[in-house]
C-alpha cells in the first residue's frame, strides 16, 4: 500500500515530520470554524478558573439572605430618567414576602441606583494564591452597600454570577486531571493489549471487561460512600476524579485496542518488524502517531463526559458537596421551586452546556486536522 | 472460529465469578447493613425501634453472619436453583421483582438503541460527507446539544413542561394512573407509547453524540485512504463507493458498542427513571443500593454484568467476522 | 378476587402469586380483548346515588342484596364506635388518591389507613381513649389492666374478633421466642415480661410486675398498640407450628428456610394483602404487588357515624410508589392527591404548592408542629477526647455558642421567616412551656458570646484568630449533618451558624454525611457535634425527652455514653454527673407512677434540672406545617397535630373522611 510521503510518520526522521504536522494542524484547525469557535470557548473558560477571584464581585460562599431568589438585575450603562448619564449602576429591589404561600416577590426599585463600577473593593483574596488584593473586575461602589446581582441570587442568598464564575475551577480541571490519568491507563493498557495479543491481551481484556461490566453507579455508590470521612475537600476531589477515570480509562483502552488490531496487519508495521526495530519503538514511534486522531477524538469525548458524571455524581448526592462549589453542586440545587421560580439557578447548566459543546467541538476539529493522511 | 468462541465462553466463566464478589463487596463498602439504614429511617420518620429487636432481625436474616459466608450462601442460592434471595426491604423474592420490571426495562432500553442510531446514523454519515458545510455545523450541534445537557436536568425540565407547557395528564410513570395496573391491549400499548418518548428522548440523546463523532471519525479516515481515491479515479459512482467498503469499516464502533452500551444505558437509566419515577430497575436499583438491601442490588447488579460480558462477546465475534484482519490475527 | 373468603386449607405458592397479583395480568389478559383501547381492569369510579341517608355503602348493600354479603346489622359489632365527623355526615364513595415515597414509605401506610390500635388518641391528642377496646380499667396499683372488646366485632373476612385473637397475638407470636427473638419492650416493665389471662370471650387481663403509668398512652401508638389486633389467629394458625403439623414443608414449598420465614411474611401487614384486618379499609394491592397500593372498604368495619351509618365513606384508597419527591411535588400540584401532608410540604415548596392551587383545586390545611426545634446543635458531653470533653461541658463554651448565632438571619436564609428563636424547650402551648427554658442565651450579641468564651477559658488564639483549648491545643470542631436530613435545610442552616462561630473565633465546619454513617457515629459517640429535630415540643414531650435529658444513644446523642447508661439501667456507660443521674432517676419513677398529674410534676422536675444544664443550643421552631387537601375532599379538621405519635392524619380518624 502505497502512502503520501510529506508527513510519513514511518520515516524515522521524526522530528521534522513533528514539526511539520503541528502546522499542517493549525492551518487545518483554522478551516474549522466551530472547532475555532471551541478553541476560544474553552481558553476563556479556563482563563475565567484562573482568574475567577478577581472576575466574581463577591466570594461564593458570602450570603445574605434577604436576598434569597433575589431574580437577576439588569446592568445600565446609561441613566436616562434624568437626561444623559453615563456610568454604570443597578436598580435596587424591593421586596415583599406573601404571608400565606411564603412567595417571595422582587420588585426593581427605579428610584434606587446602586452605583456599580470596574475594579471595584470588595471581599479580600488571593490571586494565583499569591497576592493579596480585594480588587474586583466589577462591583457595586460602596461593598458595604446593597447588593449587586447579576445573575440572581441562589435559594439562601449566594451571588449565582460568583458561584458560576467559581464553579468553572473545579469543573473544567476535574475533567483534566481525571483524563490524565484515563489516559496513561487505557493507552498503555490498550496498547500492549493490541500489539501483543495473545495472552496479555487476555489477560488486559478480561480486566477491561471486569470494569466495562460493572455499572458505573453502583461503583461510584460504593466507592463515594467508602471515602474515608476525615478527608478535605481537596482530597474528595482528587478521589472522586480518581473514581471518574476509573470508569473512563477502559473506553479509551478498548478504543485503543481496536485500532491497534487493525494496523498490526499493515505493511508499514510489518517492515518496520522486518527492520528489527524493537516492539517499543514500533507502538511509540509508528502505531501510536498513526491513529492519533482516534485517541484525540476519544480523548476530547472523556473531558466533557468527566463534567458531565461530576454533575451526575453531586446530582445523587455523592459527588462534592457544599460549602465546595462546581457547577453539578450549583445544578443539585435545581428542583421544582427552581424552574417555577427561579430559572436562573438553571445557569449553572447553561455553564456546562457551553463547556461541553465548546471542548467537543474543539477536539472534533483537532482530530480532523491532526489526520495524517489528510490531502 | 468455533475454538474461539469456545476459549471466549470458558474465560466469561472466571471473569463472571470475580464480578459477583467485587459485586458484594461494593454494596458492602457503605458503613452499617440494611439494618442500622432502615432504623435511621425509621427514626428520621418519628418512629423508634427497639435495640433488641434490631439485633433480632439481624441474626434472622443473617447479617450477623462474616460477609464471605453471606456471600456463598447467595451464589450458592443462585447457581443451585435460581434463587437470587429475598429483598429485605420489599419482603419479596429478588427474582419475582425483578421479572416484574425486567420486561419494561428492556423495552426501554432497546427503543433508547434504536432512536440512538436512528439519530446518529444519518447525522455522522452527512457531516463526514459535507465536511466544514454550515449543515454539517447544525447538525453536529444538535446532535451534541444533547450529550451536552445534564441528564436529570434534562428529565426534569421535560417532566415539568410536560406538565405545565403540553398539559399531559399525569405526571411521572410509563403510564397514565388508569392504563398502570390495567392488563395488557392495545390502548395500553400506545399509552405506553405515549409516556416513553420523554426518557427515551433524554437518554437516547445524550447517547447520539458519541456515535456521530466516531462514525464520523472513522469514516473520514477511511474516505481519505488510497483505495477510496484510486476507486474514485476509475469512476465509481459516490455512493457505491461509500457504501462499499468504507461504511462496513466506519460501523465497526456501532458494533464494538453493543457491548458498553448497556451498561453506560444502565447507568443513565438509573438517573432518569429515578427522576422520572418509572417502573424499571432503574430506581428499584438506586433505592435498594440506598437501602442497602444487598440481595436485591447484588442480583440486578449481577444480571446486568452478565448481559454486558455477553454483549461483549457478541461485539467481539461481530467484529472479527466484519473484520476479516481482526479474525485472522487472532486465529 | 374481590370475594375473600379464606380457607384453613395451607395455601400453595400458586394460589398465594394468583392473589398477590403478581400474575394478575395474566389472568385478566384472557379475559379481556388484547386491541381494546380501554384500560381493562382499571378501578370502579365513585359509586353513583349520594345521599346521606344510606345506612350503609351501596356497592355494600348490592352484596348483602345478592346473598354475598350478611346485613349490616350482622356485619356491626353490639357497640360500634361511634365517631363525630368533623364538619358533617358524608357521602358513600370516592378514592383517596396519594403517593408513597419509595418502598420503604411504610409509615404513610400505617398513618393513613393503619391507625386503629387498641387505643387511640382523641382528636385534641390530650388523652388515649378506646377505640378496639370498648373499655380498659386499670387496677388502682397500676399493676394490671382489664381491656374489654366490643361483642360481636369481626375481622374484614367476616370471622369473629375475639380474646382469643388477643392471646394468640400475646402467647403465640409476640411472647413466642422463634418469632420475635426480643418481645416489645411496651410489653414489659422491671425488667419482667407482662403475662396475659383470658378473662371471658371479650376481655383478657395484662399483668405486670411493676405500676405501668404508660402502657395505656403506648396502646394508642402505631407500633406497639396496633401489634395486639393485627394478627388474626384463624388465618395466621395454619402458618403456626403449634396450631398446624407439616408448616415446615409448606413452608419450603413456598420458598422459605422456615414456618417462622413463611410466618413472618404472611404477618405482614402491607406487604401482604390476604392477611384479615380490622382497619377501614383491607388492601387489594399490597406494597410491592404493583406500583400502586391499593385499598378497598372493609364491609366489616367496626365504627359507625352518629346516626348509624357504618364508615369508612370513602369506597377505596390509592398510594402510588413513585422514587422521586420532585415527582410527586409535580403531581400535587396537578392536583393528583386528594390529601397527602408528607415528603414535599416543605417550607420552600409553599410557593409552588400554593401557585398550584387553583390549577390543581386543593387548599391548604394547617399541621401544628409536635416539634419544639427545627435544628438542635448539640456537642458531645461524652466525647472520648478529654480536652473537647472539659470544654464542651463547660456551661459557658455552649452559652458562648449559643449567643454567637444570629437566629432573625438564620430564619430568613432557611426557614422563610416562619420560624421563632427557641431553645431546647417544649412549645407554648405545652403543659411544660418554661419561658426561661425556652428563651435563655436567645440573644444574638458578639460581645456577649466573647465573654462568655474567655468566661469558659478560651482565650489564646492561633495565628489566624481562632481560639485555643484551655491547654493551648487548637480546637477544631467538626459538626456532623445528615444527609438527607430530616428537615432538608440542616446543611445550609450549619453551614451559616459555623460562619457566626468563626466570628467569635470558633473554628468549626459542617459534615455532610449519610444518614446511616451519622447513626453509627452518634451511637458509638465518634462525633465532635451534630444536628437533629428536636422532638418533645408538644404532646410528646414526656415520650420524647431525648434533648432534656440523655436518653437516646444515637442521633439526638448529646452524651451517648451517659445514654448508654441510663439505657442499660446502670449497668453499662459512664455514669452521668450529680444533677443529671437525678434525671434519670426520675424518669424510671415516671414509668412506674400511674397517676398523670403525679407524672406531669416529675417531668417538670426534670425540665428544670435541663434548664440549669443548658446541654444543648436550639436554633429556631417552626410553629406550623401545612398539608394539602382537595377542594371536594371533606371533614379534614382545619388544624391537626403533626406527629407519628399522632399518626398524622390517623388521629383525625380517615375513616370519616369523604368525597363530593
Amino acid at each position: 500500500m502505497s502512502r503520501p510521503t510529506d508527513v510519513d510518520p514511518a520515516t524515522p526522521d521524526a522530528e521534522l515530520a513533528v514539526a511539520s504536522q503541528r502546522t499542517l494542524v493549525w492551518r487545518a484547525l483554522r478551516r474549522h470554524k466551530l472547532a475555532m469557535a471551541g478553541l476560544v470557548i474553552t481558553c476563556l473558560l479556563y482563563l475565567v478558573a484562573v482568574f475567577a477571584d478577581f472576575l466574581s464581585p463577591y466570594d461564593p460562599g458570602d450570603i445574605n439572605a434577604d436576598y434569597a431568589y433575589a431574580p437577576p438585575q439588569q446592568l445600565h450603562v446609561v441613566d436616562t430618567s434624568d437626561g444623559w448619564d453615563w456610568g454604570l449602576y443597578v436598580n435596587g429591589y424591593e421586596q415583599t414576602r406573601d404571608p400565606e404561600t411564603l412567595a417571595q416577590t422582587f420588585r426593581e426599585n427605579p428610584d434606587e441606583k446602586i452605583p456599580v463600577r470596574l475594579f471595584a473593593r470588595g471581599p479580600e483574596y488571593k490571586l494565583f494564591g499569591l497576592i493579596s488584593t480585594d480588587i474586583h473586575l466589577l462591583g457595586p461602589d460602596d461593598p458595604d452597600g446593597p447588593p449587586m446581582y447579576l445573575l440572581g441570587a441562589s435559594r439562601t442568598g449566594h451571588d449565582q454570577l460568583s458561584r458560576i464564575l467559581h464553579g468553572t475551577r473545579i469543573s473544567m480541571s476535574i475533567g483534566l486531571v481525571g483524563l490524565a490519568m484515563a489516559f496513561a491507563l487505557g493507552v498503555v493498557l490498550g496498547g500492549a493489549s493490541g500489539y501483543f495479543g495473545g495472552k496479555v491481551d487476555a489477560v488486559i481484556q478480561r480486566v477491561v471487561e471486569f470494569f466495562m461490566s460493572v455499572p458505573a453507579i453502583p461503583l461510584w455508590l460504593g466507592l463515594a460512600a467508602a471515602l474515608p470521612r476525615d478527608w478535605g475537600p481537596l482530597q474528595r476531589y482528587l478521589a472522586i476524579t480518581v473514581i471518574l477515570s476509573i470508569i473512563n480509562w477502559t473506553d479509551l483502552a478498548r478504543v485503543v485496542r481496536g485500532r491497534f488490531l487493525a494496523l498490526r496487519g499493515e505493511d508499514f508495521v510489518t517492515a518496520a518488524y522486518l527492520d528489527g526495530i524493537s516492539r517499543r519503538r514500533i507502538i511509540g514511534r509508528h502505531l501510536l502517531p498513526s491513529f492519533s486522531s482516534h485517541l484525540i477524538a476519544a480523548m476530547t469525548l472523556s473531558i466533557p463526559a468527566m463534567i458531565l458524571a461530576e454533575t451526575s455524581l453531586s446530582f445523587l448526592g455523592l459527588g462534592l458537596r457544599p460549602p465546595t462549589v462546581s457547577w453539578g453542586v450549583l445544578l443539585s440545587d435545581v428542583d421544582v421551586r427552581a424552574l417555577e421560580t427561579a430559572p436562573w439557578l438553571l445557569l449553572p447548566g447553561l455553564a456546562v452546556v457551553t463547556a461541553v459543546l465548546a471542548i467537543n467541538f474543539l477536539g472534533d476539529g483537532l482530530r480532523d486536522a491532526a489526520d495524517p493522511y489528510q490531502s | 472460529m468455533l475454538t474461539f468462541v469456545a476459549r471466549r465462553v470458558a474465560l466469561m466463566i472466571p471473569t463472571l465469578v470475580l464480578i459477583s464478589i467485587v459485586t458484594f463487596t461494593i454494596i458492602q463498602l457503605p458503613p452499617g447493613d440494611f439494618l442500622t439504614t432502615y432504623v435511621t429511617n425509621l427514626s428520621a420518620q418519628g418512629e423508634q425501634v427497639d435495640p433488641a429487636e434490631v439485633a433480632a432481625l439481624r441474626a434472622r436474616y443473617g447479617l450477623d453472619e462474616p460477609l464471605p459466608a453471606q456471600y456463598l450462601t447467595w451464589i450458592w442460592g443462585i447457581v443451585s436453583d435460581g434463587d437470587f434471595g429475598r429483598s429485605f426491604e420489599w419482603n419479596r423474592p429478588v427474582a419475582e421483582m425483578i421479572s416484574d420490571r425486567l420486561p419494561l426495562t428492556i423495552v426501554f432500553m432497546a427503543a433508547t438503541v434504536v432512536f440512538t442510531w436512528i439519530i446518529a446514523f444519518p447525522i455522522g454519515l452527512y457531516s463526514a460527507i459535507r465536511q466544514y458545510s454550515i449543515t454539517d455545523y447544525v447538525a453536529t450541534t444538535i446532535g451534541f446539544l444533547g450529550l451536552a445537557i445534564p441528564n436529570f436536568l434534562l428529565a426534569l425540565a421535560l417532566m415539568w413542561m410536560g406538565l405545565n407547557v403540553f398539559g399531559q395528564d399525569s405526571v411521572g410513570g410509563l403510564f397514565s394512573p388508569e392504563y398502570r395496573d390495567a392488563a395488557w391491549n392495545l390502548g395500553k400499548v400506545l399509552d405506553l407509547a405515549g409516556h416513553l418518548w420523554v426518557p427515551m428522548v433524554v437518554l437516547g440523546t445524550a447517547g447520539t453524540a458519541g456515535l456521530i463523532r466516531i462514525l464520523r471519525a472513522n469514516l473520514l479516515d477511511e474516505l481519505r485512504k488510497p483505495y477510496v481515491t484510486a476507486a474514485r479515479a476509475r469512476g465509481m459512482p459516490e455512493r457505491r463507493l461509500l457504501l462499499r467498503y468504507p461504511m462496513r469499516v466506519a460501523l465497526n464502533p456501532f458494533v464494538s458498542t453493543i457491548g458498553w452500551v448497556l451498561p453506560v444505558l444502565i447507568g443513565g437509566e438509573v438517573i432518569v427513571s429515578s427522576v422520572l419515577s418509572l417502573e424499571t430497575t432503574g430506581p428499584l436499583l438506586l433505592s435498594s443500593l440506598q437501602s442497602q438491601d444487598m440481595y436485591l442490588a447484588g442480583s440486578i447488579i449481577l444480571l446486568v454484568s452478565v448481559m454486558t460480558v455477553i454483549g461483549t462477546l457478541i461485539s467481539d465475534l461481530l467484529l472479527a467476522w466484519l473484520d476479516p484482519r481482526i479474525r485472522h490475527g487472532m486465529a | 378476587m374481590n370475594d375473600r373468603s379464606w380457607t384453613t386449607r395451607p395455601i400453595t405458592r400458586r394460589r398465594l402469586l394468583i392473589a398477590g397479583g403478581a400474575s394478575a395480568g395474566l389472568v385478566a389478559l384472557s379475559s379481556c380483548s388484547l386491541l381494546d383501547t380501554d384500560p381493562a381492569g382499571g378501578g370502579d369510579g365513585p359509586s353513583e346515588a349520594p345521599g346521606t341517608d344510606l345506612r350503609e355503602s351501596p356497592q355494600l348493600a348490592a352484596r348483602v342484596e345478592a346473598g354475598e354479603l350478611p346485613p349490616l346489622s350482622e356485619r356491626l359489632p353490639a357497640n360500634p364506635s361511634v365517631i363525630e365527623p368533623v364538619d358533617r355526615p358524608g357521602v358513600y364513595g370516592g378514592t383517596w388518591t396519594s403517593a408513597l415515597l419509595g418502598p420503604e414509605d411504610e409509615a404513610w401506610l400505617q398513618r393513613t389507613l393503619g391507625y386503629d390500635p387498641l387505643m387511640r388518641w382523641n382528636p385534641e391528642w390530650t388523652e388515649a381513649i378506646p377505640n378496639i377496646a370498648e373499655s380498659v380499667e386499670q387496677s388502682d396499683d397500676g399493676h394490671e389492666f382489664l381491656i374489654t372488646l366490643r361483642a360481636g366485632m369481626k375481622w374484614s373476612d367476616g370471622a369473629p374478633f375475639t380474646a382469643d385473637d388477643l392471646v394468640f397475638a400475646f402467647t403465640d407470636f409476640l411472647m413466642n421466642k422463634e418469632l420475635s427473638p426480643a418481645s416489645p419492650s411496651f410489653l414489659s416493665n422491671g425488667g419482667q415480661p407482662a403475662t396475659l389471662t383470658r378473662v371471658d370471650d371479650q376481655s383478657v387481663r395484662f399483668t405486670f410486675a411493676e405500676p405501668n403509668g404508660l402502657f395505656l398512652e403506648q396502646l394508642a401508638l402505631i407500633n406497639s398498640g396496633d401489634m395486639l389486633v393485627t394478627l388474626p389467629r384463624h388465618y395466621l394458625q395454619q402458618f403456626h407450628a403449634a396450631y398446624t403439623e407439616g408448616v415446615d414443608a409448606v413452608a419450603a414449598s413456598a420458598g422459605f428456610a422456615s414456618w417462622t420465614e413463611l410466618m413472618l411474611a404472611r404477618s405482614e401487614t402491607y406487604q401482604n394483602a390476604e392477611k384479615p384486618t380490622l382497619n377501614a379499609w383491607m388492601l387489594t394491592n399490597a406494597l410491592g404487588d404493583a406500583t400502586t397500593v391499593t385499598a378497598e372498604r372493609n364491609p366489616y368495619y367496626w365504627k359507625t357515624d352518629p346516626d348509624g351509618r357504618q364508615l369508612p365513606y370513602l369506597d377505596s384508597l390509592s398510594f402510588e410508589v413513585v422514587s422521586d419527591a420532585e415527582v410527586i411535588l409535580l403531581k400535587a400540584t396537578n392536583g393528583e392527591f386528594a390529601f397527602h401532608t408528607r415528603h414535599v410540604t416543605s417550607l420552600a415548596n409553599k410557593p409552588v404548592l400554593a401557585e398550584g392551587r387553583e390549577e390543581g383545586g386543593y387548599e391548604f390545611m394547617t399541621l401544628s408542629s409536635s416539634l419544639m426545634n427545627e435544628m438542635v446543635i448539640f456537642l458531645n458531653l461524652t466525647h472520648q477526647d478529654p480536652v473537647k470533653r472539659e470544654v464542651f461541658t463547660n456551661k459557658d463554651f455552649r452559652i458562648g455558642l449559643s449567643h454567637a448565632i444570629d437566629r432573625a438571619e438564620l430564619n430568613t436564609a432557611t426557614f422563610q421567616d416562619e420560624g421563632e428563636p427557641w431553645q431546647a424547650a417544649p412549645s407554648p402551648d405545652s403543659r411544660f412551656f418554661d419561658e426561661e427554658l425556652a428563651t435563655q442565651y436567645l440573644e444574638f450579641d458578639v460581645d456577649l458570646a466573647n465573654e462568655a468564651l474567655d468566661r469558659a477559658g478560651l482565650t489564646q488564639r492561633d495565628g489566624s484568630g481562632f481560639r485555643l483549648a484551655p491547654d493551648g491545643s487548637p480546637l477544631a470542631i467538626e459538626v456532623e449533618v445528615a444527609e438527607p436530613g430530616v428537615v432538608p435545610y440542616w446543611l445550609d442552616a450549619m453551614n451559616l451558624v459555623v460562619g457566626y462561630w468563626a466570628e467569635v473565633g470558633i473554628n468549626a465546619r459542617t459534615r455532610p454525611e449519610d444518614r446511616t454513617l451519622f447513626k453509627e457515629r452518634t451511637e458509638a459517640n465518634q462525633h465532635d457535634a451534630g444536628v437533629w429535630v428536636g422532638p418533645g415540643g408538644l404532646g410528646d414531650e414526656t415520650r420524647r425527652p431525648f434533648f432534656y435529658l440523655p436518653t437516646m444513644r444515637f442521633e439526638q446523642a448529646f452524651a451517648p455514653a451517659w445514654a448508654q447508661w441510663y439505657q442499660s439501667n446502670g449497668a453499662q456507660g459512664e455514669e452521668p454527673p450529680e444533677p443529671t443521674r437525678q434525671q434519670c432517676e426520675l424518669f424510671w419513677e415516671l414509668a412506674r407512677t400511674p397517676d398523670p398529674d403525679q407524672r406531669d410534676e416529675l417531668f417538670g422536675r426534670i425540665l428544670e434540672i435541663a434548664r440549669d444544664q443548658f446541654y444543648v443550643i436550639g436554633t429556631l421552631r417552626v410553629p406550623t406545617g401545612y398539608g394539602i387537601v382537595r377542594n371536594d375532599f371533606h371533614n379534614v379538621p382545619e388544624e391537626m397535630p403533626e406527629s407519628f405519635d399522632y399518626a398524622t392524619p390517623g388521629g383525625s380518624s380517615p375513616c370519616q373522611y369523604f368525597i363530593e
